[in-house]
């Protein structure tokens, strides 16, 4: 797989304040496959089948300051993006509680350490192909990178819609506190595991 | 499932753990074609071994997940396959 790292007369009508992530695939695969990435996770016991209740009501906080109905905390690893807290989802993705990790828009997230923001997916050139898009109907999306306190980046907090969606810099500003939270929430795991 | 397993763990200490798992849940590993529904219970097994390993696991199984159910949408197949995990503690 390579990603595309779009050129700028691309079709691509992301907004001129949002940059979108130039990664090639080789970047790609070697930040979600980075070893160490993994264990942060798995000692931060992110994969856990039981929901934070706290990440839970982020998620749903979060939808509705944004007024989109879905918002994640997703834990991006090798293979898939796992949801360790949602709010909005149904159907098959509820159901897997998750992506396959090419199909995940958060993996530009982790790969870049940057925030990532489509406001219509139909015609933002690294995900108007993906199914998620195609045959799930996402126009729309907002991720901030949950990056921990050794400085790998998890996976990230993010809303989504099936509409196109203009993200003000208030917008990101409100994603940006509610990251906050979330990444504290999780750093307690750490200092209850080592009490 | 292999090679995920040997990108972390090296290829010995992958193949012991995969075989173990597959002994677990009573599946040939060496079978050309496995079902879906056998391979995600081998995964599942692997759950109980160390936690990368178990967070390894939950990528495989997301993405097993993933296929089965849209597969059985697209068949018009009411799955309800919910395949009960237990908490490891990792």
């Amino acid at each position: 797989m390579w990603v595309n790292p779009i050129h700028p007369n691309s079709a691509s009508s992301a907004a001129p304040g949002f940059p979108v992530p130039a990664v090639t695939d080789a970047q790609m695969q070697a930040a979600l496959k980075q070893r160490e990435r993994l264990q942060e996770i798995a000692s931060l016991g992110l994969t856990s089948a039981e929901t934070d209740r706290v990440l839970q009501e982020l998620c749903t906080e979060a939808a509705n300051a944004l007024g989109l109905p879905i918002a994640l905390v997703t834990v991006v690893l090798d293979e898939a993006q796992h949801f360790a807290a949602q709010h909005g989802l149904d159907g098959w993705m509820e159901e897997a509680n998750g992506t396959p990790v090419e199909w995940s828009f958060c993996r530009f997230s982790v790969a870049t350490k940057n925030e990532f923001v489509v406001e219509d997916a139909e015609h933002h050139g690294l995900v108007q192909d993906n199914p998620l898009v195609t045959m799930d109907g996402l126009r729309c999306y907002a991720g901030i990178p949950l990056i921990s306190s050794r400085g790998f980046a998890l996976g990230s907090f993010c809303v989504a819609g099936k509409e196109p969606r203009d993200f003000s810099e208030r917008d990101l500003a409100t994603m940006r506190g509610f990251a906050a939270t979330a990444i504290a929430r999780i750093e307690a795991r750490r200092a209850t595991a080592n009490d | 499932m292999l090679e995920s397993l040997e990108r972390y763990l090296g290829p010995e200490e992958a193949t012991e753990i995969w075989l173990a798992a597959c002994n677990r849940v009573q599946i040939d590993p060496e079978a050309e074609q496995t079902p879906a529904r056998d391979l995600l219970k081998a995964v599942d097994a692997l759950d109980s071994t160390d936690c990368l390993v178990a967070t390894c696991a939950t990528g495989l199984r997301i993405r097993l997940m993933s296929y089965m159910i849209l597969a059985d949408k697209q068949q018009g197949v009411s799955t309800m396959v919910r395949i009960e995990r237990t908490t490891t503690g990792c």
